[in-house]
């Protein structure tokens, strides 16, 4: 980025062409020469009365790179950011008030529109939740599934983000590719949940059906497949000069601020705070897994880019190790047909793809929670990107908040 | 730490709470004006050291307006629930915790627009989801619904 050091009249001298231009086969003197650069030096912002001020401008709604409803309200200096204002709430839908009013079965479905790439997780937070309540031991066999398919789920969701970061960087093929492949993980889970995105396949006390004949072979054939891709992931993005250049050292977080904004998931992990909740507080069979919590200390866009891919690596080793062993048995706990949960309140951490999701419940002993509150990771996330991105320039705000993968149906709810 | 050695720990240092243990969580309640120097104890003393705060959400319990804070250690890994309910309805008033956990500025902009607690010392306290011109705190149970956005 040297040229942009530059003044002007440093770049006029160093096109001598066009200076002979000017000098020779016109008129101009001297002095016009003169005043030509230093209009050039007003224009391009050099002016100190003009470069000053401040202005805003309004990032969205309607924005690629916000990947939905989300409006920034950006104050620029030139084109550095000054400070950012998120204005959320244009896919509000009120979901904590409607789950007022619905069943806790019902509630399951709402779920999957929360953040609609880890949709299953979200199920899987509620369901866990509501068996707190109701102190049902789940079958074995139902917390391997569900672990497995968190994971697919989890890869699904980083392949998009994968490709779309690339895209909001400007490498249109890593989308290409990252969608190629997040395309075998729907097949797989379309084959045995009937759905593509958002699944529904869990109830409150087990699965909707029993898992598909070919769903552990599908699965290994997959796994399979991907293993082969990550190196070309590597080459595409993770080893390319232009993406490293706008990723690498930009939008720091140190471990503090990462643990004082409540950044979770894959964004927090790249600061070193560990906050993995599937390491933390074991739920379904992670504890039956043996895998790491992926850390790093960078803190910067690359750090959470890498944290990302290792993830992917890391799931894959989760549902090889529990795959082959998924116990017989029932796929459902023996429920009663309405679900109510005692009085009191009751909540369920879950590591939903980009972060710490929590469902909190308060109960009055009805068919319906007195109160529910979905914790989101991404409006914790989005709080977090005024202070990544103050004094950097509005093109690393694009990378930075790519880095941070948010989804804006999650920050609304 | 475990529970009974936190419940310990918070007799002997922490002044007006009152301790509740759950089945999931340990809970204290506290009034509004001991909130900030509670918190701010439960951060910086080394003893607690609660420095994740990973929910906070408004209620609508027993006719009365509150927010639960959920804390949790990365050091010592231990949860605390913290229970604080404001004096009436029309004006519930708590302090604002952005200058300890700068995460909270949109979850309690969330909280005022949808209960009408007011966070005092918040630095920019409006609606975060509805219009600027919305009228009632949709998430009050007296709240009343004209265009029948839930019922049915």
């Amino acid at each position: 980025m040297a040229h942009h050091n530059q003044s002007p009249s440093e770049m006029v001298k160093k096109l001598g062409w066009l200076h002979k231009v000017l000098a020779e086969e016109s008129d101009t003197t001297e002095k016009e020469m003169t005043d030509f650069v230093k209009q050039q030096e007003i224009i391009s912002g050099r002016d100190p009365e003009i470069s000053e001020e401040e202005y805003f401008i309004n990032m969205g709604p309607q924005h690629p790179s916000t990947h939905g409803v989300l409006r920034l309200m950006v104050s620029l200096k030139g084109e550095i950011v000054q400070n950012i204002k998120p204005h959320v709430g244009y896919v509000h839908r009120g979901i904590e008030k409607m789950t007022e009013k619905m069943t806790y079965k019902q509630i399951i479905h709402l779920t999957d529109r929360l953040d609609y790439l880890s949709s299953t997780i979200n199920n899987h937070a509620v369901c866990l939740a509501v068996e707190n309540g109701l102190e049902v031991e789940i079958p074995e066999r139902v917390k391997y599934v569900r672990t497995i398919i968190d994971e697919l789920i989890r890869i699904a969701s980083h392949q998009l983000w994968w490709g779309v970061m690339g895209m909001d960087l400007g490498a249109l093929t890593a989308y290409f590719y990252g969608f190629r492949d997040r395309e075998k993980v729907i097949d797989v889970l379309e084959k045995n949940t009937g759905a593509r995105l958002l699944h529904s396949y869990y109830t409150p006390g087990g699965l909707m059906r029993d898992i598909h004949a070919d769903f552990q072979k599908d699965i290994k054939e997959y796994i399979k497949y991907q293993r082969n891709l990550m190196n070309e992931y590597d080459d595409l993005l993770s080893n390319n000069v232009i993406f490293r250049e706008r990723t690498e050292g930009l939008g720091i977080m140190t471990r503090e601020e990462a643990i004082a904004y409540g950044v979770t998931g894959p964004s927090g992990r790249a600061s070193n705070f560990a906050c993995d909740v599937r390491k933390q507080h074991p739920y379904a069979a992670y504890d039956k897994a043996d895998f790491k919590q992926i850390l790093y200390t960078g803190g910067d866009s690359f750090h959470r880019y890498k944290a990302r891919l290792d993830e992917i690596k890391e799931s894959m080793n989760i549902i090889e190790q529990l795959v082959d062993n998924i116990p017989e048995g029932s796929y459902t706990a023996k429920m009663k047909a309405v679900l109510k949960l005692p009085e009191g309140t009751y909540f369920q951490r879950v590591e939903a793809a980009r972060g710490e999701l929590g469902v909190y419940v308060i109960s009055k002993g009805d068919k319906v929670p007195y109160r529910m509150k979905f914790r989101s990771p991404n409006l914790s996330n989005l709080g977090a990107l005024d202070k990544l991105t103050r004094n950097y320039k509005i093109a690393d705000l694009v990378a930075i908040m790519s880095s941070l993968d948010l989804v804006i149906p999650d920050i609304d709810r | 730490m475990n529970k009974e050695q936190l419940i310990e720990q918070l007799n002997a240092r922490i002044q007006n709470i009152e301790i509740t243990e759950a089945k999931q969580i340990l809970e204290i309640s506290t009034a509004p004006n001991h909130l900030f120097n509670i918190v701010n104890t439960l951060k910086t003393d080394a003893a607690f050291s609660f420095d994740y705060l990973f929910n906070l959400m408004g209620v609508d319990v027993d006719d009365k307006l509150g927010v639960y804070y959920y804390f949790e250690s990365t050091a010592h890994n231990h949860q605390l629930l913290v229970k604080c309910f404001g004096i009436s309805r029309d004006k519930a008033a708590l302090p604002s915790l952005v200058s300890l956990y700068p995460g909270v500025e949109l979850l309690e902009r969330e909280v005022f627009e949808f209960y009408g607690i007011n966070f005092e010392g918040h630095p920019d306290l409006r609606n975060l989801f509805l219009p600027d011109d919305w009228n009632g705190f949709p998430m009050r149970k007296d709240y009343y619904d004209p265009i029948n956005i839930v019922e049915r």
